[in-house]
């Protein structure tokens, strides 16, 4: 059960992955592909500007607490038909940003920083759309629980892909931002 | 590239492939590349198919946060605000 421990989450620092700066080789969140993700192929995708990485450091360490990865995403709506075209932002293609990746290190979970961290990632994907213009964010619930927490903050699932995946008006996430501050 | 797989799957490659008239190393890897193709795209692109319509026109219809995402973006603020 997650309780949010606010003088836990004030403790930490979310700065963009450095190679040297950060210890990725300890971190474990209990989900093998996202450790191998962070520990083997982060840096390198950072190195290509497939992704960025942005990472959740407690106090002054170089320890990993949590991380996530966002990159440039599109939403293909080539199949809409006609009469609803008019009503898309864009057509055939619309911009996205799309949270691919997002762990905890096991010895912090419990703590609410899996929900700060996608807080964190939300902001962020809102002062991108506010530069470069984005419509949706798109996630990829890893499991039941966290679709559930996804849904409830309104991430709709699109039934029909490969692997479980969810939407969000990127209008949500911007009046979000804005009746928060 | 070496694999370990059971008998089981090793036969039903092993049909598939004939079927094509491949071998069923040419056919694992014709197939391992379009999962690995598909795998990349999806980082990339999401396919808004017929069957999803339905969902998409929702999520862009609805304009209003849920309390809960107006709570949570709160508390990230109270929290880097405070820092």
């Amino acid at each position: 059960m997650t309780t949010i421990d606010r003088a836990l989450l004030g403790r930490l620092r979310i700065e963009p992955l450095g190679r040297k700066t950060h210890d990725r080789a300890a971190f474990s969140c209990g989900v093998a592909q996202v450790d191998t993700y962070l520990r083997n192929l982060a840096a390198g995708f950072q190195d290509v500007d497939a992704t960025r990485l942005w990472v959740a450091c407690l106090d002054d360490g170089p320890g990993v607490s949590g991380f996530y990865a966002m990159n440039a995403h599109a939403l293909d709506l080539t199949t809409l038909p006609e009469p609803i075209r008019k009503k898309l932002p864009r057509y055939p293609t619309v911009p996205a940003i799309y949270l691919s990746v997002m762990g905890v290190d096991q010895s912090l979970q419990g703590h609410g920083i899996g929900k700060f961290l996608l807080a964190d990632a939300m902001r962020r994907a809102a002062a991108i759309a506010e530069q470069i213009g984005a419509a949706f964010m798109v996630i990829d619930p890893l499991n039941d629980d966290a679709a559930r927490l996804y849904a409830s903050l309104k991430f709709v699932e699109l039934p029909d892909q490969p692997s479980r995946r969810m939407l969000l008006s990127m209008k949500q996430v911007r009046a979000a931002v804005v009746a928060s501050s | 590239m070496e694999m370990r797989t059971t008998s089981e799957a090793k036969a039903l490659i092993e049909r598939a492939a004939r079927q094509l008239g491949q071998s069923a190393s040419d056919f694992t890897v014709a197939a391992a590349c379009r999962a690995a193709r598909e795998t990349l795209r999806q980082y990339e692109v999401t396919v808004i198919t017929p069957a999803a319509h339905e969902a998409f026109m929702a999520a862009l219809d609805d304009e209003t946060p849920s309390p809960a995402l107006v709570e949570l973006m709160r508390l990230h603020a109270e929290v880097t605000d405070k820092a």
